[in-house]
């Protein structure tokens, strides 16, 4: 056992352990002789050990030898004997070192009588003086444990505490703690933490091997004032000494503080989060109702001008406002679709349902059903049909280029062109540049008109939800493509403008090509 | 007039329900309205119309199923009326046997020319089908196997021929990539999506005007093709 061992060794170092009794000794032969029967015999033990060495010196009869230095040999053995094995060892031991000093060296020997009065009152106060000496010696010894032990739960809990305000992640946490408690018990530990009332708890254990099968011999409940955060289960098969329950208690209660702040905090930035997009919406909502409320006024003039007879159905004015109640419900239908659409980009539900799928053609087909929306703009598709067939949802790639060509046509002037160009990047991607005459912007909103409801804040100039390039960037990463825009040098003189889209798209479909038909003859 | 044709409109949605009656019947057609698939399949056995419109979105069976169960006694085409975002739903409904579909919110022209199609579909089914197909300038002579633009004619190699007189013998249809490609190349290559765009192509080369701007080989896209007659 290894603490035999230690104190073995702290014994044979002799006197220059004395100045380690109070401390690491003390502590490892507290800690080893548990079983105070153990200590009763090693009390008990060493007293005969002296007694035997005091009969040895005095067969030798030296000169020197009396009944005082018998004294004072034993009191010293006593008060070491008490300093290591505690005080009813001690106060054993002061008894025999008493009754060994009659038996052998007061006359008559070898008999418990006193002949001489003189050494009844020596006997007496020997008795007397070995007991106090045990009772000082062992109150020192207990404090000096007592002292020990808490320095090295402060050392423990400050490691804790250190590990425990780094981290923000009650997995750590969790796994922490167990880690240390197993160190410190030497016990199978398991530790469940809840940050959030709501999830089911984080569980951490350690050792990892499977848990055993009985009840915890211990738990110990995670919480504060404010909130229950878990437990900590303890599997040991000797029960914790009251030092180790304190320590395990000031554990439990040290990471219900940081779980709370823990708590605390995600609150917070819950609450903050909530606040922005609570703003955000409160931003859509102004716009999309303004939004809304174009086409529906136009749709409700209309209907009502023409219920009342005040227009009538067959005349120019009847038939112009019948187109306007039709344009009206297509930008309605536009609205509500690219609404649908963001929603579902924002879930993860869109998907894209992928087929091998001709660019050229998606291109110039959504080119063609842009005609009237990019009417004052020159568009140019240049897509080489010898374009490898692409893996992609043709609906959503469709879509993207109507949306990129209607943010082109809303904000390049009139007159200029609008490009589509698609070129094989490398093995991996393919890449399509959309490209306008539109004005350059800051840098810094380069990616942000990417955001969801950018344009909310300059909302006045242009038309629009501000979700057009959102949806398109949230189609492109579904099919695992990028997509940025930059500034560009404009064709010809124009410096100031030129803006392009850039995306690319994978070319192959679960890592296969296009598996192309046999060729004819 | 006993001569109306008979349309039986299959959706439970109100609003669509009067605004399909009113719409029809000013057309000219005879209309019955069924709220559920259920109801709808009771209606079509007792007065079999003359073309179905089906909503996709019942509230009591999946439209490919009405479809399915329509097609085991029936031929009458049927027209599907589709959500935007239900683009599996629509071709799983075709590939059971729906002759074409609309996406709401559609436009009357739109539907009427589709109800119009759809009639003329169902009155040739049990005629011979005419041998000579005309659309545009463009007239294919599935008999003889020749194909003519402006007159001249125009060399296709024998897959081309056959992908183009399929797509020809079904006439402004919506067919979907899966039965072009098990009508012309067989069970073995439905999903060879692959083949259709290649094909599609080289005949859009030959036969268009504008390849980029076809008007007779219509693409619909994540669905399939249309031949055109318009």
């Amino acid at each position: 056992m290894p603490n035999n061992i230690s104190l073995c060794a702290g014994a044979k170092r002799g006197r220059s352990l004395t100045r380690m009794l109070p401390g690491n000794l003390a502590y490892h032969a507290q800690g080893m002789m548990k079983n105070s029967g153990r200590r009763f015999v090693v009390a008990l033990a060493l007293v005969s050990a002296v007694t035997s060495a005091l009969v040895l010196l005095q067969e030798m009869r030296g000169a020197w030898f009396n009944p005082p230095i018998v004294m004072l040999a034993y009191l010293l053995a006593i008060s070491l004997i008490t300093q290591w094995t505690g005080f009813y060892p001690g106060v054993a031991a002061a008894v025999t070192a008493f009754l060994s000093f009659n038996f052998f060296f007061i006359e008559p020997r070898r008999t418990l009588l006193v002949s001489d009065t003189a050494d009844v009152i020596t006997l007496a106060v020997f008795l007397v003086v070995g007991l106090v000496i045990s009772s000082v010696m062992a109150r020192a010894r207990r404090s000096a444990i007592e002292a020990e032990q808490r320095e090295r739960d402060s050392t423990r809990f400050y490691e804790l505490s250190l590990v425990l305000i780094s981290t923000r992640d009650a997995g750590e946490i969790a796994q922490t703690l167990a880690e240390r408690l197993r160190e410190i018990l030497k016990a199978t530990v398991e530790v469940s933490l809840r940050p959030d009332p709501q999830t089911p708890p984080i569980i951490a254990q350690s050792p990892a091997a499977k848990l055993p099968a009985t009840p915890p011999s211990q738990t110990e409940a995670v919480k504060s004032a404010r909130g229950d955060f878990g437990e900590i289960r303890i599997w040991r098969a000797k029960p914790l000494l009251s030092g180790e329950s304190r320590l395990l208690r000031t554990f439990a209660g040290e990471t219900a503080l940081v779980m709370e702040r823990l708590r605390t905090a995600k609150s917070e930035m819950r609450a903050a989060v909530l606040e922005e997009s609570d703003r955000l919406k409160t931003a859509l909502l102004g716009s999309i109702s303004h939004e809304l409320r174009t086409p529906l006024a136009a749709i409700s003039a209309g209907a009502e001008g023409l219920r009342s007879g005040l227009i009538s159905p067959n005349s120019d004015a009847g038939r112009e406002t019948l187109d306007d109640v039709r344009e009206a419900s297509q930008r309605l239908t536009r609205l509500v679709n690219n609404m649908l659409d963001m929603s579902r980009i924002e879930s993860g539900a869109l998907k894209p349902d992928r087929e091998w799928a001709d660019l050229s053609e998606i291109a110039s087909g959504a080119a063609l059903r842009s005609r009237a929306e990019a009417a004052r703009h020159v568009m140019e598709v240049d897509v080489p049909e010898s374009l490898p067939l692409l893996p992609v949802d043709p609906v959503q790639i469709d879509q993207v280029f109507t949306n990129l060509i209607s943010n082109s046509a809303k904000y390049a002037p009139p007159g200029t062109r609008i490009r589509i160009l698609a070129r094989v990047q490398d093995d991996a991607f393919a890449r399509v540049e959309v490209l306008n005459e539109s004005p350059h912007i800051p840098s810094e909103d380069l990616t942000r008109i990417f955001d969801q409801y950018y344009r909310v804040t300059n909302a006045d100039k242009v038309m629009g939800t501000g979700l057009g390039l959102s949806i398109c960037k949230g189609i492109i990463e579904a099919h695992g493509g990028k997509m940025w825009a930059e500034n560009r040098l404009g064709d010809g003189a124009a410096k100031d403008r030129g803006f392009a889209f850039y995306f690319t798209l994978p070319r192959t479909w679960n890592g296969a090509s296009p598996k192309m038909p046999p060729p004819e003859v | 007039m006993s001569t109306q044709p008979t349309i039986l409109v299959i959706d439970d949605e109100m609003q669509i329900q009067r605004a399909l009656r009113k719409i029809l019947s000013e057309h000219g057609y005879q209309v019955e309205v069924a709220a559920t698939g259920e109801d709808g399949l009771a209606l079509a056995a007792a007065n079999p119309p003359d073309a179905i419109i089906l909503d996709l979105g019942l509230p009591d069976m999946d439209g490919a199923e009405v479809c399915e169960k329509l097609r085991a006694w029936t031929q009458t085409p049927i027209l599907i009326l589709s959500a935007r975002d239900n683009q599996r739903q629509k071709v799983i409904a075709l590939d059971k046997g729906a002759d074409d579909y609309l996406t709401k919110p559609f436009g009357i022209e739109e539907l009427m020319a589709r109800v119009r199609v759809a009639l003329r579909h169902g009155a040739h089914i049990n005629k011979t089908a005419d041998p000579v197909v005309k659309s545009g300038d463009v007239e294919i002579d599935l008999a003889r196997h020749i194909v003519t633009k402006r007159g001249e004619e125009v060399k296709l190699t024998a897959t081309e021929f056959k992908l183009l007189a399929y797509l020809a013998r079904n006439p402004d249809r919506v067919l979907t990539h899966h039965a072009i490609l098990d009508a012309v190349w067989g069970m073995e290559y439905v999903d060879q999506v692959e083949y259709l765009r290649v094909y599609t192509r080289q005949l859009r080369a030959k036969l268009e005007d504008d390849p980029h701007d076809p008007r007779l080989l219509l693409t619909e896209p994540g669905v399939g093709y249309r031949f055109s007659m318009a």
